[in-house]
């Protein structure tokens, strides 16, 4: 199994681009993270990669037949007449590989429905729905899934549920899966990639992507921390360091390699009591939050500057 | 679950057939009816007044032509909103995103649908027709059977003419409103030309009333119509298969 590659993927509905040269990196068997705001362009790239939509310039390489490739969409749908076991049934039928009913039973009860099982789905609610989706999506035993927002309707446990079924899918299926809760994706994602209006600003690991933006550092120790504070504040790798309040040091480092190695040394060489040091804002959420805003920035700017 | 059992059940879960069969039987049923009482509810009518009515008896003929006005009319409307409703498949992107993640080519996802909503019309028709038979028979007088069956035949084909039309809409607008609105307007339109001479003979339309002009009329003058009901359906399922197959889901 290959992994899925997209080459300069670029989608357009006339002058509005919505994904513009996306080239995405998805090991095979890799857990992907698609992050984004609001009409960033994730579901056009997750539909242009379900072969929902025709790409209007480049090439997407899935590294295994398209009937392989399951989508969850993020609220799916299904005829108000079928029960949940008739939907698994009609949806493995359709892709040709019909499934025994223990099996579909079996699958039912991995997403939680299994006494909803002879119930008609017209009748269930925003969440069933989407366990259902998620059901429907594995049942065809895919090679690849790509999964829209699949916890969105859930409640909290709903939502754990459904994560940690996708992290099991690891190294057996691909997946790819956006998410507005960042906390699930730096949970379970081994890469993601961050779009925004419509292009891709970041793709790689999510452990590089946290090294990558932690270049805030805080330390807390007993005061008083003015030595401590000359010291880092002289070291070549410092952009620079202020005293929060009494012990506390927020430094803003140029490399985050370089402070790693020498501010233990630096802290020792002040003979001053270390209580706690870590990172200052290093959660995903965060930097999307950068990576994202500088986008928004750079429209503002761009749009500033366009002649009316 | 094959796609011929998905189709099956939505043609009965959705009470789609129950729709069809009940429009084709009561007014099968009850147009011989209403021909053979139409004299007596009229004198009835006008009992009191001094106008004295002279109306003809009703001849078997007069039965089944109400029926076949009504196939023309009423169960036209009934099969072309039934076939839009199976065949507008992105009419729901969401659920449309469920069938074409499954079934990646057009004539796999569309045939299925087609086959049912024709299969549905055909029975509805065909119990309409021995309806309209059965009591064209007993008020009014006998008819001949093998007219009948060819005029049903033809019928049919003209309800197959109008699913590929409904199915050629469907794979170039997304609501079933518009589907229906598109394939009302086109009808009427070939209404219209009917009107035109040496082009009346051709139009499939004229094979909507074809039990009556059988029985009414010496067989052989629907030819025409035949061959352009035949060709045409074939021609517009086969666009409507290519044209799905390019479109995108929209939502």
């Amino acid at each position: 199994m290959n992994g899925l590659r997209t080459h300069c993927l670029s989608k357009s509905y006339g002058e509005t681009e919505a994904v513009r040269n996306i080239d995405l990196e998805v090991p095979a068997g890799a857990i992907y993270g698609l992050v984004g705001p609001n009409g960033s362009g994730k579901t056009t790239t997750f539909e242009l990669l379900a072969g929902l939509r025709h790409a209007t310039a480049g090439t997407i390489e899935w590294g295994v037949p398209l009937n392989q490739v399951a989508y969850c969409p993020d609220t799916p749908e299904f005829e108000p007449w079928l029960t949940a076991m008739e939907v698994l049934d009609a949806a493995s039928g359709l892709l040709g590989k019909p499934r025994p009913r223990k099996i579909l039973v079996e699958m039912l009860d991995h997403v939680g429905l299994a006494d909803s099982a002879a119930h008609r789905v017209g009748g269930f609610s925003r969440g069933m729905t989407s366990r259902l989706g998620i059901a429907a999506g594995l049942i065809g035993e895919p090679k690849v899934l790509i999964a829209d927002e699949p916890a969105a309707a859930l409640d909290p446990a709903g939502r754990r549920e459904v994560i940690d079924l996708l992290a099991h899918l690891r190294d057996s299926v691909t997946v790819i899966v956006s998410s507005h809760d960042l906390a699930d994706v730096q949970r379970i994602c081994d890469s993601v990639g961050v779009l925004t209006r419509g292009q891709l600003v970041y793709q790689g690991s999510v452990d590089d992507l946290l090294a990558k933006a932690s270049t805030v550092l805080r330390i807390l120790v007993h005061p008083p921390a003015t030595c401590l504070k000359n010291l880092i504040s002289d070291a070549p790798w410092v952009q620079s360091v202020r005293e929060e309040q009494p012990g506390e040091l927020i430094v803003d480092v140029t490399d985050a390699r370089e402070a790693e190695l020498h501010m233990a040394r630096l802290i020792a060489q002040s003979n001053t009591g270390l209580i706690e040091y870590g990172r200052a804002g290093a959660s995903l959420q965060d930097i999307f939050f950068e990576l994202t805003e500088t986008g928004r920035y750079s429209q503002r700017k761009h749009k500033a500057g366009d002649p009316q | 679950m094959s796609p011929w059992r998905l189709e099956l059940l939505r043609i009965m879960r959705t009470r789609r057939l129950i729709a069809l069969v009940a429009m084709f039987v009561i007014l099968g049923v009850g147009g011989p009816v209403l021909v053979h009482y139409l004299p007596q509810i009229i004198k009835s009518k006008t009992a009191t007044s001094d106008i004295k009515l002279i109306l003809p008896k009703p001849k078997p003929f007069d039965g089944i032509q109400n029926f076949a006005n009504n196939i023309s009319s009423l169960c036209t409307l009934v099969v072309a909103i039934v076939a839009a409703a199976s065949l507008a498949i992105d009419a729901n992107p969401v659920i449309a995103i469920f069938y074409r993640t499954r079934v990646r080519k057009p004539a796999p996802l569309l045939v299925p649908r087609f086959v049912a909503v024709i299969g549905a019309s055909v029975v509805a028709l065909a119990l309409g027709t021995l309806g309209a038979w059965y009591e064209t028979t007993v008020l009014i007088g006998s008819l001949s059977f093998g007219p009948l069956v060819v005029g049903f035949l033809l019928e049919a084909l003209w309800l197959f003419f109008v699913v590929s039309t409904v199915a050629f809409f469907s794979s170039v607008i997304r609501s079933v409103l518009g589907v229906v609105g598109a394939t009302v307007t086109l009808f009427l339109a070939l209404a219209l030309l009917e009107s035109v001479p040496g082009v009346m003979s051709w139009m499939p339309t004229r094979l909507a009333e074809s039990e009556a002009d059988l029985i009414g009329h010496p067989a052989g003058v629907l030819w025409h119509a035949i061959v352009t009901a035949g060709i045409a359906s074939l021609l517009v399922f086969g666009i409507a298969i290519y044209l799905f197959g390019r479109r995108e889901v929209s939502r």
